[in-house]
């Protein structure tokens, strides 16, 4: 049985100017172990995605709508004290900007304690001895010293590590990254990224990986997804989604994206802009800028269709 | 801390000093003539010449505020013109009693105006957030001393549940609290609305970071995720509760003036009218020294609440 299995998964916003579909019909899933990247421009669902897989939208401004089984148990169907217990015990996340998700008025070593007080219910000197081995796992230097920190005194990388112990402080299963290299320097990127899958390899994590570089997630995944206005619109093995690109938007993104032999030739920007998530046209999403729009793709929503085994796509002109 | 403590006092010295010559030379700059309000009119001009230099009226500005300030430091409040009595027991009691009052209206008023604006931060947008939010509009825009005027008519002349005005004479706890319920509650109200906005607003500030989706991320209770938000909201509110609590104190002549409290207020009330130069002095000098400690305080608090406060 898969670790996670995402059927018709829908979020929509209610907002004063409408109803925004910020998800609409997502369905994947994951095996235990697995790296899969979640790729696509800002706005395109990503995010929403992920949160809605942790059941951390708020059901007053937010209605989702599909399956969302993990381990077999509908998240979105669970009270709210099981999905304490999921969050962070079975599936846990690491965000973009660690400055912003990191609790300013708490040292870090609070805060690993508190979630394996939390979770595991140890006392405070066997958690704050766990939130230091959890420190040395991810490669923090001086532990101690971080440990009595409060976030703004450590560097960014330093706040990153952080952020990834607290999130496997209570080793769980699958690891939901939203963009966490995207807010760091070039150079500790680098380092982020290698932690991370070193850690995934060691610990045998499942990973679900946000990102709108393609070649971090050719770094690190296994499986790719690409999202567009709320959808899903291709998926397949990362390489060969990297060789055979089946669906118009994803070659744009390849175009979009600086890879190698790129030197002397111009990047091929995508025309236009992202569809208004509150308006969207009847048929697809993409095809006010795709180059190969035809009469169909204007009034039929295509649906996802097999390219190759494990490889599909929806657009129309995947026969 | 300590040196940070000892910095933060030194630096209160000057703020004290620019209060001290306000003081003085605002009670200068008013129109009337002191000496005129307490001589009869019939007096020669000598013995006006006379009080004015037992008072130190004759000498020049600079002179008097170096005496009065000299005498200030040791204590010395001058003596009341309209009373004689020495100025320091005058403030000294109504000091008391506006303390008192200050105190139990601004604890009312925190109480209630804590635990209000963080039930309509946690329940935006729904009931429970509107009433609160009716509350504290009510509570800003009351005249406080037309609140205490309906609060004699209703719960003293027409109920006669409460007395209607003065401290207790008569000794034991009753009898006091019952003195003292009325100006309270005329007292609580403006700082109860202001506080319930300050507290909805900071908490809603902390409620809308990332970080508090990544607490409840990591699985943590919603009673520990509230005590993060009240943690991050701390310095905000304190902040609001200690400007508060000095205007509590300087604020309340005119509910003092309605219930004849006789506190600060009551006795600046009488003072101005009396032209009394030196119990005004010294009843401004008092509470402008009050507030300059209450900020000192509240500023230390803080530091110990928010990390990101420099210490240094």
């Amino acid at each position: 049985m898969a670790l996670l299995t995402v059927r018709d998964l829908s979020v929509t916003f209610d907002t004063r100017d409408g109803l925004v579909r910020a998800v609409s019909g997502v369905s994947f899933s994951l095996d235990a172990g697995r790296v899969l990247a979640l790729l696509g421009e800002s706005g395109s669902g990503k995010s929403v995605t992920l949160r809605a897989l942790l059941g951390l939208h708020p059901a007053a401004r937010a209605h989702v709508s599909g399956e969302v089984l993990l381990k077999g148990r509908d998240v979105n169907r669970l009270d709210e004290a099981a999905r304490e217990r999921l969050r962070g015990g079975v599936v846990s996340m690491v965000f973009q900007e660690p400055m912003t998700a990191l609790d300013p008025v708490y040292t870090i070593g609070e805060q690993i304690v508190e979630t394996l007080v939390q979770h595991r219910a140890l006392d405070r000197g066997r958690a704050s001895r766990r939130a230091r081995e959890l420190l040395d796992l991810v490669q923090v230097p001086s532990p101690e010293r971080c440990l009595a920190s409060y976030p703004h005194e450590i560097s960014g990388g330093m706040r990153q590590r952080a952020m990834i112990a607290i999130a496997l402080a209570c080793e769980p299963e699958l690891l939901l990254a939203d963009e966490p290299t995207t807010a760091l320097d070039v150079t500790v990127q680098a380092q982020i990224l290698w932690l991370l899958r070193e850690l995934q390899r060691r610990l045998g994590l499942a990973v679900i990986f946000v990102t709108h570089d393609l070649g971090v997630a050719a770094e690190i995944a296994d499986d790719a997804a690409v999202m567009y206005a709320g959808r899903i619109v291709e998926q397949a093995p990362i390489r060969e989604l990297f060789r055979r690109p089946a669906h118009p938007y994803t070659e744009g993104l390849m175009q979009a994206t600086v890879r190698r032999g790129q030197k002397g030739k111009a990047l091929v920007p995508i025309p236009g802009a992202p569809p208004n998530l509150i308006a969207l046209p009847p048929g697809c999403a993409f095809a006010p800028r795709c180059g190969h729009v035809r009469g169909e793709c204007l009034t039929t929503l295509p649906s996802l269709r097999s390219v190759a085994p494990g490889h599909a796509a929806g657009c129309h002109l995947v026969a | 801390m300590w040196a940070y403590v000892g910095r933060r006092l030194l630096l209160a010295i000057p703020t004290l000093l620019g209060a001290s010559i306000i003081v003085f030379a605002m009670v200068h700059l008013a129109p009337g003539d002191p000496i005129a309000a307490v001589m009869p009119a019939e007096s020669s001009q000598a013995e006006i010449e006379a009080t004015k230099r037992a008072y130190g009226f004759d000498k020049p500005l600079p002179v008097q505020y170096l005496v009065w300030l000299g005498r200030v430091a040791q204590g010395d409040l001058g003596k009341s013109i309209a009373t004689r009595r020495a100025v320091v027991l005058d403030v000294r009691d109504a000091l008391a009693n506006s303390l008192v009052l200050a105190l139990s209206s601004s604890l009312l008023a925190f109480a209630l105006g804590i635990g209000l604006g963080l039930l309509a931060a946690f329940r935006q947008g729904r009931l429970l957030d509107k009433a609160a939010s009716a509350v504290a509009v009510v509570g800003v825009s009351v005249p406080h001393y037309w609140a205490g005027i309906i609060l004699i008519i209703v719960f003293s002349v027409q109920l006669n549940w409460l007395p209607a005005m003065g401290a207790a004479d008569d000794p034991g706890v009753l009898p006091y609290l019952r003195h003292i319920a009325l100006p309270t509650l005329a007292l609580a109200l403006i700082p109860l609305g202001v506080i319930t906005r300050v507290v909805r607003s900071a908490a809603l500030d902390v409620l809308n970071q990332e970080f508090v989706l990544a607490l409840r991320a990591k699985g943590l209770a919603s009673r520990r995720v509230f005590t993060h938000v009240v943690k991050n909201a701390a310095p905000q509110i304190l902040t609001v509760l200690g400007l508060q609590f000095g205007f509590q104190l300087g604020g309340s002549v005119l509910v003092e003036a309605v219930f004849s409290w006789p506190g600060t207020g009551y006795l600046l009330n009488l003072a101005i009218f009396q032209r009394d130069i030196p119990v005004l002095q010294g009843v401004i000098l008092v509470l402008a020294t009050f507030f300059v400690l209450l900020n000192l305080a509240v500023d230390l608090l803080q530091t110990l609440v928010d990390p990101r406060i420099a210490r240094h």
